[in-house]
């Protein structure tokens, strides 16, 4: 896997889509050594007047103000956070953690941003799952005792994914939780902040089901499949792994220009690449669609149009099914709801054409025509 | 005919089959093939009036030579008539798999000639599907009563789900409304199905050696495995209890413990790995909801359905032995059939708790699990720290998520009803039926009189009932 700044982003050896600029993470300086950023951490509760020696060691006896951290609103940026929090021996009652850019501290409350340290919040990550590992037989073999569909580690990940401007406390909470009481956090739900994590977590497996459903790929001239996909939580790195099982043959890329991710997919390797928000926007646009598309959208549409059946619509039921399933948000990207789809092709393609389609399976031709 | 013209005609033709089909196999990707299977399905739209779009469904073809009452394809009915090529339709199927616009196929028909010419004719698209294409997703295929018991079973080998549609309530229903079909020809194919589904798992793997190749992937298999049906009835009397169901029992909530677990391991069986299902029509003729849920109850006992469908009839041809053209479709009717399906499968309900020689028909105000409760007031209120699942399971307004939640914080410390709120369970319709340490919330009426009135206002006035109040009268010929 491979995505160059100003080239093509490949997956698999395969170029994908054509990349102008990469997103700043790739361009994010070397944070400073891990000590300074701890210490830098705790001097927020007791000043920097606190000594070498009161430092790490001192635990927690003298009086500190609490502590606001602010962090990249992603899985990574929060687990850092907890990370020095943890490291700098702060009352994790304490501290709140904050996404930098809607951080709004409190009276008296110290504020400081952190810097994403993947390296640092893999390790909190691998604490938490071997925590709740600890004492679950059977989260060992990908099995929940409490039957929840994603393990309470894999969790952690679909909480990151939300929008919303509480997720990073919401995380925070939850993987504090997780840390106390190891898997019996599973019955812990009523606690605030846990409550709301989880109810964030089935938010975002929500959505991803309806990335499953609502994302449209659009055939290339290359032969890559594109889709454009705007969820309200950053669910698209989620669902790729679903989309490369499902066309694992084929080249894909979902762009995200909501979130200025965009994931790419070819043999087997599953690509992702944050953009700048002008990239996102500028690669959510197909170029150069293949010959058959327009006709196969027509197609799509024909087929969506004949299904609707009379006597069973929003007037006689009172409220409208359609939009409580699919929501007007995703509206746009649906050919089948696009009047456009129905014109935009002048001719049958090959594969369409009964003579030649006929022709190339009985020739036994092992490619068939597209 | 161009294939955009032929997609209108049999896809139209095709949705009067009104149920929503999604999926019940389970198949990692396989290398060189397109697709996958996955157990819940996936909607991919959702038409006008809110039905999903999972599969292709459509009809090989339109051109029947059947004459069935309520049929818009009957052979008497003036339409135009369209068929597919069986390479065309393979490669529609693929073309919107790949842009993510169907999970797979959905393949009825019409009677062309012949029953078995007819599965001729399908058979012949899924095999270039499976070879040629190299389709791995889901597929769905109706059995066309009176076809050979050679041709579904090759037929099985290449489809997902095999369905052989009652039809209608009733062999006297069917007798008068389709001539042609026989009450006989649609049981012997869901025998032949059901028997042949518990042999080859009874045989294990290599069963029909000419079946799609690579049903299954190592690839997440520990996932995707699905348990093997061992106490499914063989041949004996049923054995099923409250609960255990056929269709949804081994995703069933609640399993009475005389029903055995199922083991767990891949499944073996190459022949419709995911099972079969059925459809009826509800509202063309006369038959109460208590003879659809017995008939359902049977059929899920005798020949482990995975589903029954039911579609609400919505007239599209006048006949002297169907309801009046203006009937308004029963579309509330249907919605309560799949209520009382759904609690008999996952709740353990029995038929004869939700509808009796005295009410034959299920409320259409209040919804099955409600009226039963209310005709039970004697079992509530239920303790919430005390309950057991499958009490809590039969409080109205608790489903199988919410009384999840209730168990597994119930391990740790005792609910009060701010914990309740926190866990986001909805206590408007069950805040009547439970106690949290023995106290009632003070928000909702405590006496049966009184909940059963307040209970029935607030269904009463749902929006749907509202806008059947609104709508202008209406004729009902039943």
């Amino acid at each position: 896997m491979e995505a160059r700044g100003g080239g093509e982003a490949r997956a698999g050896g395969e170029p994908i889509l054509e990349l102008e600029a990469l997103g700043a993470a790739d361009a994010m300086p070397c944070p400073a050594p891990l000590d300074e950023r701890v210490r830098e951490v705790r001097s927020l509760a007791f000043g920097s007047g606190e000594g070498e020696g009161a430092g790490m060691g001192a635990g927690i006896s003298a009086v500190g103000c609490d502590v606001a951290l602010g962090c990249a609103p992603t899985a990574d940026g929060v687990l850092t956070a907890v990370g020095l929090a943890y490291l700098a021996r702060l009352p994790q009652e304490s501290v709140r953690v904050l996404r930098t850019d809607r951080a709004q501290p409190r009276l008296g409350e110290a504020y400081g941003e952190v810097a994403t340290d993947p390296e640092l919040a893999s390790r909190v990550f691998r604490g938490f799952s071997a925590r709740m590992r600890r004492d679950c037989p059977q989260a060992r073999h990908g099995q929940c005792p409490y039957g929840c569909p994603s393990q309470c580690a894999r969790r952690v990940v679909f909480i990151a994914a939300a929008d919303d401007e509480d997720m990073p406390e919401a995380l925070h909470g939850y993987l504090v939780a997780g840390f106390a009481h190891g898997r019996a956090i599973r019955t812990l739900n009523t606690l605030p902040l846990v409550a709301r994590a989880e109810e964030l977590s089935v938010r975002v497996a929500n959505e991803c089901e309806k990335a499953r459903q609502f994302v449209r790929f659009s055939r290339l001239e290359s032969g890559v499949f594109h889709a454009a996909y705007e969820p309200n939580a950053n669910v698209v790195p989620l669902v790729a792994g679903h989309f490369a099982k499902r066309m694992a043959e084929e080249r894909f890329a979902i762009v995200d220009a909501s979130h200025d991710v965009a994931v790419l997919y070819a043999k087997g390797k599953v690509l992702r690449v944050e953009l700048p928000h002008q990239e996102a926007v500028r690669l959510s646009v197909p170029r150069g669609l293949s010959d058959d598309e327009p006709y196969v959208r027509a197609l799509w549409k024909r087929f969506y149009d004949a299904l609707a059946l009379p006597g069973r619509g929003p007037e006689q039921r009172g409220y409208d099914l359609r939009r409580q399933f699919m929501p007007k948000r995703l509206w746009q990207g649906l050919i089948e709801l696009s009047p456009a789809s129905d014109e935009g092709w002048n001719e049958v393609p090959s594969a369409y054409q009964a003579r030649e389609r006929r022709s190339a399976l009985e020739s036994g031709a092992t490619a068939l025509p597209r | 005919m161009d294939t955009l013209a032929k997609l209108h005609i049999l896809a139209d033709a095709a949705k009067y089959d009104a149920a929503c089909t999604s999926s019940g196999a389970e198949r990692g990707p396989a290398k060189g093939k397109l697709g996958i299977a996955t157990n819940a399905g996936c909607c991919h739209s959702f038409t006008q009036d809110g039905r999903c779009v999972t599969l292709l469904k459509v009809l090989m073809s339109n051109a029947c030579s059947h004459d069935c009452a309520y049929c818009v394809n009957r052979r008497g009915n003036a339409v135009p008539r369209a068929t597919f090529e069986p390479r065309e339709l393979a490669q529609l199927t693929v073309d919107f798999y790949k842009r993510n616009y169907i999970e797979g196929l959905f393949l009825s028909s019409g009677v062309l000639g012949s029953p078995d010419a007819t599965a001729e004719r399908m058979i012949g698209c899924l095999e270039l599907l499976r070879g040629p294409y190299r389709f791995n997703g889901y597929v769905h295929a109706k059995v066309i009563p009176g076809t050979d018991s050679e041709l579904v079973e090759r037929l099985g080998l290449l489809a997902d789900r095999l369905s052989a549609n009652v039809e209608l309530p009733s062999a006297a229903s069917l007798a008068a409304l389709c001539p042609q079909k026989h009450a006989s020809d649609v049981i012997a194919p869901m025998a032949q199905i059901h028997e042949t589904i518990l042999m080859g798992r009874a045989l294990g793997p290599g069963r029909g050696g000419s079946g799609p190749p690579a049903r299954r992937s190592s690839a997440g298999s520990a996932l995707s495995a699905e348990p093997v049906d061992f106490f499914s009835e063989r041949g004996g009397a049923p054995t099923y209890g409250t609960g255990a169901l056929g269709g949804g029992s081994y995703l069933s909530t609640v399993r009475p413990s005389h029903v055995p677990k199922r083991p767990q391991g891949p499944r073996k069986a190459g022949f419709c790995p995911a099972g079969q299902s059925t459809q009826l029509i509800v509202g063309a003729t006369p038959e109460d909801d208590r003879t659809i849920l017995d008939l359902s109850t049977a059929l899920y006992r005798r020949f482990g359905l995975k589903r029954v469908f039911f579609s609400a009839y919505m007239p599209v041809v006048e006949d002297a032995r169907l309801p009046h053209p203006e009937t308004p479709v029963p579309l509330r009717r249907e919605h309560r059939l799949y209520q009382a399906d759904w609690l008999m499968r996952f709740y353990g309900f029995e038929a004869a708790e939700l509808v009796s020689d005295d009410a034959p028909f299920l409320d259409l105000d209040v919804d099955p699990k409600l009226a039963w409760a209310l005709s039970a007031m004697e079992r509530f209120p239920v303790e919430v720290n005390a309950a057991t699942k499958e009490e809590l399971l039969r409080v109205p307004g608790l489903g199988p998520r919410g009384v999840a939640k209730i168990l597994r914080a119930r391990r740790s410390h005792r609910l009060t009803f701010d914990d309740l709120d926190r866990l986001k369970i909805r206590l408007k319709r069950a805040g009547s039926f439970i106690t949290c340490e023995g106290e009632r919330d003070s928000r909702f009426p405590s006496s049966p009189d009184q909940i059963r009135k307040e209970v029935v206002a607030n269904a009463r006035d749902s929006t749907y009932n509202r806008t059947q109040r609104q709508l202008p009268e209406q004729l009902t010929l039943f």
